[in-house]
């Protein structure tokens, strides 16, 4: 591909939003109930950065330093992950999919991550100390994808739609048990109705450092089976005649997806409409390929879903709406916008 | 080179494949023709090993299909597909590009779309362009796939005469470059100007086969369609014309 950066150019728009989020996430550090100077949260972010943090490294307090680096850093970047984990997520599933209406969810992820979060919180085990419902709700999903993909299995291969329609019944079906639960022990509702509703306060920088650790590997492996994806979008009997291990395609793409997303849904809860829409609003500006679609949407993934916690967390002063219901209210309006606005070049058909 | 099957059997459900043996020899043009229904596209899934067969031998290049990888097999067969699916927002360079999957060489795939007649459609978007169109892009990115056999299922579906003449000139010209082509058609006159040797089938089973000029007879059109055709020899490209009295019986017999 020639590198062209010229105005409207692919590599132009992708450095457009790369800025974009770098100003989100310095912009996103000045919001808080404390008030620090924009120029002071701009130093201390990037006081931080190896090199260019020598020349950073004045001008700000050890409490502002603190505030910034210590309690709102790890919210800022678990945001970006999550966000970043659950658009890249979408791009996969609706290529192996080949559906523009299917998001990470739908494989398992939310059912199973949801009754591991409840199971954790309903028994109150402490198998992994203060993080067991994390990894309870991130092997739950693992465990819930692996059965779905199982049951799908048939002579050989996994049906899109088999395992779809699996999907869906399986989950609907760890519902009716989470419901169960929850019916069955009215003091779990209000902690189970925030984790369903998904909210990114609270998070630490040690559960980021995993999470982030788990989300890139999974980005890499996703962008490195850009190629197997594009050709699944063009129906399994193409994929397979130009050369496509097809069923070993989906295995990896899914099961990856599934560890990235699961990871990110482990911290926050779940989350929606970043998945299904950042995708779109990713292949509408870059074109359909996943090679560009996957990073990008990643970054635009990110970006959104840390203006979106801005909104949750600094719109009302005495508490936080959960992001959840910010994504869905902001999501779909300007979606729906994007559609109309972008529509030209054939991508609604 | 070439590509043999040897009592294939293949069953799905109440369909199946029965006793196949073709053998496809290297720089021809095979054709395959029978009623809808008849196993035409399973008899070429099977044969690329989409479908695995439940018995016999297929065998490319002296060596069994299932000894190849899947990306080595590619690099021998490309396909056209009857179905196109949609993906989103590919460009038809992203579509014909995405041939080069199998190739271990960055190449041009201006070649492809000359010689397919839509280098004009490069940047377009595939969603937006005719079916028409698409067909031809299908083909662009199985020519791009330089394998050395191509399998064409109905390549001239819904085409115009313009792209159908097209369609005529690119299986020509891979012939001359080469390559072996495999073609499922409907059309008997298509398959009598295009091809060296032809296979007829019907519910599943070969039911005449060799050179096209000993095995389109008459009397095999009969057996293979049940319609009576008629020969017209006047030099035009339309030698076989349904026989108009036989299908009025047929009618008067159905009343």
């Amino acid at each position: 591909m020639k590198f062209n950066l010229k105005y409207g150019s692919r590599p132009f728009k992708a450095i457009v939003i790369t800025i974009i989020l770098f100003i989100s996430i310095i912009f996103s550090l000045f919001l808080g109930p404390v008030k620090i100077p924009l120029p002071v949260v701009a130093r201390i972010f990037f006081s931080q950065i190896p090199l260019v943090g020598n020349f950073a490294h004045w001008g700000f307090t050890g409490v502002e330093y603190d505030i910034v680096v210590l309690v709102r850093e790890p919210v800022i970047l678990g945001a970006v992950i999550v966000g970043a984990a659950l658009a890249m997520g979408g791009s996969s599933v609706q290529s192996v999919f080949r559906n523009p209406i299917t998001e990470p969810y739908i494989i398992g992820i939310s059912s199973g991550a949801t009754l591991g979060a409840v199971f954790a919180l309903s028994t109150q085990v402490m198998w992994f100390g203060a993080y067991t419902l994390q990894v309870l709700a991130f092997s739950f999903s693992i465990v819930v994808m692996v059965v779905i993909y199982s049951i799908s299995f048939r002579s050989g291969r996994v049906p899109p739609m088999y395992f779809l329609l699996s999907g869906i019944a399986i989950s609907l079906f760890l519902s009716a048990i989470v419901g169960l639960m929850l019916f069955s022990n009215k003091r779990l509702e209000s902690e189970a109705f925030a984790w369903l509703l998904g909210s990114l306060s609270g998070v630490t920088w040690a559960e980021d450092a995993v999470v982030f650790t788990i989300v890139l590997i999974s980005g890499i492996v996703l962008t490195s089976f850009s190629k197997d994806m594009d050709a699944l979008q063009m129906g399994e009997h193409h994929a397979q005649s130009i050369g496509v291990n097809v069923e070993r395609a989906k295995l990896i793409s899914l099961l990856v997806t599934t560890l990235g997303v699961s990871a990110a849904v482990s911290i926050s809860g779940l989350i929606g409409f970043v998945g299904l829409l950042m995708p779109h609003v990713s292949r509408m500006l870059f074109g359909g390929s996943n090679r560009i679609v996957i990073p990008t949407s990643a970054v635009l993934g990110a970006i959104f879903l840390l203006l979106a916690n801005d909104i949750a967390r600094d719109s009302l002063s005495y508490t936080e709406i959960p992001v959840g219901i910010i994504t869905g209210l902001v999501g779909v309006p300007f979606f729906m916008y994007l559609l109309r606005r972008i529509s030209r070049g054939g991508y609604v058909t | 080179m070439s590509l043999e099957l040897e009592n294939v059997n293949f069953r799905r459900g109440s369909f199946s494949l029965k006793n196949i043996d073709i053998k496809v020899n290297e720089h021809t043009v095979l054709g395959i023709g029978g009623q809808n229904g008849s196993g035409k596209t399973t008899l070429v899934r099977v044969m690329y090993g989409f479908l695995h067969r439940d018995s016999g031998t297929i065998r490319l290049d002296g060596k069994v299909l299932e000894d190849y990888s899947i990306i080595d097999r590619a690099r021998k067969i490309s396909v056209v597909n009857q179905e196109i699916s949609e993906p989103f927002n590919f460009t038809v360079e992203d579509v014909v590009s995405l041939s080069g999957y199998s190739s271990e060489e960055e190449r041009d795939i201006d070649d492809a779309l000359d010689l397919c007649g839509i280098g004009y459609l490069r940047n377009r978007s595939f969603s937006e362009i005719s079916g028409g169109e698409k067909r031809l892009v299908i083909i662009a990115a199985a020519v791009y796939q330089n394998s050395k056999f191509v399998i064409m299922d109905e390549p001239t579906a819904f085409l115009d005469i313009d792209k159908e003449l097209r369609v005529m000139k690119i299986i020509r010209s891979l012939k001359n470059a080469g390559k072996t082509v495999i073609l499922v058609m409907h059309d008997i006159n298509l398959l009598y100007n295009l091809c060296d040797d032809v296979v007829f089938i019907k519910n599943g089973s070969i039911v005449a086969s060799g050179s096209t000029e000993d095995t389109m007879t008459v009397e095999n059109l009969l057996k293979t369609f049940d319609v009576k055709f008629k020969i017209y020899d006047n030099g035009t490209p339309f030698k076989f014309i349904p026989d108009d009295e036989m299908d009025y019986a047929k009618i008067k017999e159905l009343s």
